[in-house]
């Protein structure tokens, strides 16, 4: 048994849309504001926000990102209470392409059934895992090839310094 | 004149797309990922990567959100050096509906057409003119009506409690 979802089905048909305007200014300052719209909002209309918009500033509209959210209902009584059942502890996929470019899936609190028995060790040929691995490299599209996969527990990291 | 617009037409094929998962388990704790994609991951190539994923995990998934991303160039010398040229200066569109919902918007950076002569606030006729109002209206749906235009710098707030 797995946890139970409550996202609802990704469908073209989100709760609601978020879309993000980034902007940089003559001096170099940069701002990012969102904006909740309606789940209905098309392309279209959006684009005339952007133009819109752009059209009346002096900064330099660069980037736009709409996200379509689906989203339940948000309970610890819908995850299982069984071995491993931390959403920090996790499988972690590693696939990496012929220019050397990473990507990383995480599959938290994971079942008992995708390890070796007796083991800590990912079953590499579990339909359940390969069915994740498929779904993942059929997303990343490219030429993403699956490097490892590993059991561990989510790290801890330090603020990032950006460059 | 605005500035340079560089951020690419919204159209439905965005540079890149990005998925964010979010879990609970069973004792409460959240976490969330998120990965890019390529631009061309169908929705239905979305749901069977969300419906894999849950189905080899104990956590619940109660949200996915799925992002367009619209990237062009970032860079300071596609802004305008002008009368407000800076990003934290700001026209902010505030509108409501009648159960009191609040919508707002921001021009950062406001061209100085959308000012009265010689003053500092907003001229409402220039700015329906240029339609920014009449984009947001249709992007928020319902039944939003403006209720203020203010020029304003934007406020840094203190860190926000969860309650």
């Amino acid at each position: 048994m797995a946890g139970t979802r409550t996202a609802p089905t990704v469908d073209g048909s989100p709760t609601f849309i978020e879309i993000s305007l980034r902007w940089i200014d003559a001096i170099g300052d940069v701002r990012s504001d969102v904006s909740l719209v309606a789940a209905a909002a098309t392309d279209a209309q959006i684009e005339a926000v952007a133009a819109a918009m752009a059209a009346g500033s002096n900064a330099s509209l660069y980037a736009m990102r709409i996200t379509q959210v689906y989203e339940g209902a948000k309970s610890k009584a819908n995850g299982d209470n069984a071995v491993r059942e931390s959403a920090q502890d996790n499988i972690v996929y590693h696939a990496k392409d012929t220019g050397r470019v990473d990507r990383r899936s995480f599959l938290p609190a994971p079942l008992e059934a995708v390890f070796v028995a007796n083991t800590e060790t990912p079953d590499a040929g579990d339909g359940l895992i390969t069915a994740i691995m498929t779904a993942w490299d059929n997303a990343w599209a490219g030429t993403f090839a699956g490097i490892s996969l590993r059991f561990t527990e989510r790290r801890e990291i330090n603020e990032k310094v950006n460059l | 004149m605005a500035a340079s617009r560089v951020v690419p037409l919204i159209d439905g094929s965005p540079t890149f797309k990005q998925i964010t998962l979010r879990w609970i388990d069973a004792v409460g704790d959240l976490r969330t990922d998120t990965s890019i994609i390529d631009a061309t991951t169908t929705t239905g190539q979305i749901e069977s990567l969300v419906a894999a994923m849950l189905s080899a995990s104990n956590a619940s998934l109660y949200a996915a959100y799925v992002t367009d991303v619209y990237l062009g160039e970032k860079s300071k010398a596609n802004a305008l050096h002008e009368v407000r040229e800076s990003v934290n200066d700001n026209i902010v569109y505030h509108a409501k509906d009648p159960n009191r919902e609040n919508r707002r918007a921001y021009v950062p950076a406001p061209i100085s057409s959308m000012f009265i002569d010689d003053t500092e606030i907003p001229d409402e006729n220039a700015i329906k003119r240029d339609q920014i109002m009449t984009k947001w209206d249709t992007v928020w749906k319902g039944s939003f009506a403006g209720v203020s235009l203010r020029f304003t710098e934007r406020r840094d707030i203190n860190k926000k409690g969860e309650l």
